[in-house]
């Protein structure tokens, strides 16, 4: 690991940057109830959201919804079939089936924080009674990068195209048609040219932000699909209410069900504080310290460090 | 029932929410000439008075020609002419002040197609960066500063509406772009497919009573809540006119926010996309014939050119879709209105009584799915730029619905005959939408260029680059066909802004 950040971001990373030094510890409640400093992650673990990985840096995905075990498990429930497989969309869902589909399945975020796209094409191979796994090696990778309208000034002061392959390598995985596996690609001025890329504009705008290069990259997983057996039964949608946002129409929470809440009438506006976009102030979960102690670091549960000072947090305004 | 604008058809044009529905449509282009810029303006304000056709009488004549179509009867031939205007971002600044086209978010109206023609996959010079072989629009002097469309049942009446403008206009324009388009025999375009089946319905009243887009569905029915027929999808008018609520895609039954907010100048105006498409059909069919060739080869069995063609279209030559009849045309299904477009790719449409007097549409059989493109492949052309309720990179339906556009389009030059004769003949494309970004600009740099996008299955056929690797599922297996040819190429084009009629008139005075 420590090679390939090297390689990848900077001569510069040491072990430590990379691997927790000490114990990250918590503050809070033991299983037998009692205040104590209880282990999150223990020494020598990575870290992924390392600084080389994050402000000085960019290795690999950090989001949760991006690990392959989100992917191998996104698909796996998607491949259930559930009691909506085969019944028209719900038209309090915009009559969107993939919607529907995961309202009823319960996978990934209703608010679309998955790519509905997944889900859906899963579920319509299994609804034909097709097998789908995941294709080995299993990844998400990048299948693409469309710099069709990257240009920078020549000497004469006009416009003109930068050839893909002038800027643009591939430096982990491959383009190989027709499953390119991209892993890592860098985008850069070729070495000793007199223009940088900050030069360049990219769809007739400057070129300032990764984030207009990443609106043109494409990502894929793959599957094999195949005639076989599967588990004929449906599953029963999900119980719990599914509500829009009163003031932000396009938005969903999702509720379980009390004898006070049984319509999504019945949800509160302090119901809404405990789903994003927020409202107001909500108290996520009780924990009453958090750090990483290189002076006294506990060795395992049960150490007896002294209670950390809370500091009281006004609310934002 | 949902709570719907009214609509103001005394101040839209008729042609960006109802269209003119004539057998001719003149295109006229015109450079203002600096220094006549007064003479000019009491032209355009005395064509719009007096010429211009408001989006109410384009609906009462639509609906004339619609009640007329269900019962049988030929249309009528009245000598009515309809006729629109638009500005490019250049003739927008000449006559209302240096700026005043800047007020667009849209920026790509402001820097006009050709600058715009990399990104789309035109051919650009490798130098200048400029489209190459376009008749129009290839830089900002060969832009027109106003654009007409002048549309009538006959060439003559098209003609004389476009020499009675150019009358009035005197010498203070000089054209730079004339051409007359024309529908041909079945309401098809050139390669010989019916066009412009499919549009999105347009939410909104044009008074108390009466919604422009009509309803079939009854009010019972669930599906009237967001559908105007089966696979007609209703969207908030601001997605196309400006001043009016607009689509948010994850509400998409709700008002969205109003688009252009409250600016005058661009209340009840539209952003028209204008692209001439070359056709160049004998190339299209050998290119066919070869894919049906590479088609037999792979699946063991015999294949047409008409059947290659509608893989890649979607839809056989009479308009039958793919979905409903993968093996061969069906008339009862291209005959009927309401079976022509009434279908999804994911959710079949259920069957519905639909609120029409005509016993033949009234009962709506449903129409099946076809969720993993078995029938119609993910690279066909009409899957691909509206893959209607399947989801994509972006979302779901609501996200297509967002990027659906009004198509105004009209073939232009003489009808195929079978024999290569070298004649110019193609499609002049019309679009209106109040944002390019997300509309026609977002379809053919994210999806028709894509190979992978909306559904990995191929670069577009008919639009796309190339060369280009198409896939299908025949008979279970997987196979994958070529098609290194191009047919349509961009000859022309730009983005203009169709103004209300009252925003007009006070930027002119």
């Amino acid at each position: 690991v420590l090679k390939l950040y090297r390689e990848l971001v900077s001569p510069d990373v040491q072990p430590e940057d990379l691997f927790f030094p000490q114990p990250l510890v918590v503050y809070g409640k033991d299983a037998q109830g009692q205040a104590a400093w209880l282990q999150l992650i223990p020494k020598d673990r990575y870290n992924g959201l390392n600084k080389w990985n994050t402000t000085l840096g960019a290795v690999h995905l950090t989001h949760t919804a991006n690990s392959l075990g989100a992917e191998v498990n996104l698909a796996a429930v998607a491949a259930n079939l559930y009691a909506c497989d085969g019944q028209p969309p719900r038209p309090d869902l915009n009559d969107d089936p993939a919607l529907t589909r995961i309202a009823c399945a319960g996978y990934g975020e209703i608010n679309r924080i998955s790519d509905p796209n997944i889900g859906e094409q899963v579920g319509l191979q299994v609804t034909a009674a097709k097998q789908v796994s995941l294709t080995d090696p299993i990844g998400l990778y990048i299948s693409g990068v469309d710099l069709s309208a990257l240009e920078r000034r020549n000497a004469a002061g006009q416009w003109e195209l930068v050839p893909r392959e002038a800027a643009c390598t591939i430096v982990r995985g491959s383009d190989a048609a027709p499953h390119p596996r991209i892993l890592r690609f860098t985008l850069a001025a070729p070495a000793g040219a007199a223009w940088l890329l900050g030069d360049c504009r990219f769809e007739r705008r400057a070129l300032a932000r990764g984030g207009q290069v990443a609106r043109k990259t494409s990502m894929v997983l793959y599957a094999d699909v195949r005639a076989g057996e599967i588990d004929g039964r449906h599953h029963a949608c999900d119980s719990r209410l599914l509500c829009r946002h009163g003031q932000s129409r396009g938005f969903f929470g999702v509720f379980e069900t009390d004898p006070m809440r049984q319509t999504c009438a019945q949800v509160t506006a302090e119901d809404w504080l405990e789903k994003a976009p927020y409202n107001g102030v909500a108290a996520i979960f009780e924990m009453q310290g958090f750090g990483l102690d290189e002076d006294a670091a506990p060795t395992g549960p049960g150490s007896a460090l002294p209670p950390p000072v809370v500091k009281q947090r006004s609310a934002p305004e | 029932m949902l709570d719907e604008p009214l609509l103001d058809l005394d101040d839209i044009q008729g042609h960006v929410l109802v269209g003119f529905g004539r057998a001719f449509e003149l295109l006229l282009g015109l450079k203002l000439i600096d220094g006549r810029l007064d003479q000019a303006k009491v032209a355009l304000s005395n064509i719009v008075s007096h010429k211009i056709t408001r989006a109410g009488t384009a609906a009462r004549a639509k609906e004339v020609r619609r009640q007329l179509r269900l019962v049988g009867e030929a249309m009528p031939v009245a000598n009515l002419v309809g006729c629109a205007l638009a500005l490019s971002a250049t003739g927008l600044d000449k006559l209302a002040g240096v700026g005043q086209a800047r007020q667009f978010s849209d920026s790509l109206f402001v820097e006009g197609q050709w600058a715009d023609a990399r990104a789309l996959g035109d051919e650009v010079d490798a130098i200048t960066g400029t489209p190459v072989g376009w008749q129009f629009g290839d830089s900002e002097q060969t832009t027109p500063d106003v654009l007409f469309i002048v549309a009538g049942p006959e060439f003559a009446d098209v003609e004389q509406g476009a020499d009675a403008i150019l009358a009035t206009f005197g010498d203070s324009v000089v054209v730079i772009y004339r051409e007359c388009g024309r529908r041909i025999a079945r309401q098809a375009e050139h390669f010989g497919f019916v066009d412009g089946v499919s549009q999105p319905g347009v939410r909104g009243r044009s008074d108390e009573g009466t919604f422009l887009t009509p309803r079939y569905y009854p009010e019972n029915d669930p599906a009237s809540l967001g559908w105007a027929r089966p696979g007609q999808r209703l969207t908030w008018p601001g997605q196309f006119v400006f001043g009016y609520p607009g689509l948010d895609p994850d509400a998409v039954y709700e008002p969205g926010e109003i688009t252009g907010g409250n600016n005058p100048l661009l209340r009840n105006g539209s952003l028209l996309v204008v692209r001439r498409l070359s056709q160049d059909v004998g190339r299209f069919w050998r290119a066919m014939a070869d894919l049906a060739d590479q088609l037999t080869l792979a699946t063991g069995r015999p294949w047409t050119p008409e059947h290659a063609g509608a893989m890649c279209v979607g839809r056989w030559l009479d308009g039958t879709p793919l979905t409903q009849s993968p093996s061969e045309p069906d008339s009862a299904i291209s005959a009927n209105l309401m079976r022509l477009n009434g279908f999804n790719y994911v959710s079949p449409v259920p069957a519905a009584m639909l609120n029409i007097d005509d016993a033949t549409l009234r009962d709506f059989p449903g129409a099946r799915a076809d969720g993993n493109g078995l029938a119609c492949p993910y690279f066909s052309h009409i899957r691909k730029v509206n893959p209607r309720d399947h989801a994509h990179d972006f979302g779901g339906a609501g996200s297509t619905l967002h990027s659906q556009m009004l198509r105004r389009g009209v073939p232009f030059g003489p009808d195929w005959t079978g024999v290569e004769d070298r004649a110019d003949r193609g499609l002049l494309f019309m679009s209106y939408q109040t944002s390019i970004q997300q509309g026609f600009h977002r379809l053919m740099t994210e999806w028709v260029k894509d190979a992978l996008r909306p559904l990995a299955g191929g670069i577009d056929p008919l639009l796309g680059q190339v060369p280009r690797e198409l896939s299908l599922i025949v008979d279970g297996r997987a196979i994958t066909v070529s098609l290194p040819d191009r047919f349509v190429r961009a000859t022309g084009g730009g983005y203009f802004f169709a103004p209300g009629l009252r925003a007009l008139q006070s930027l002119l005075h």
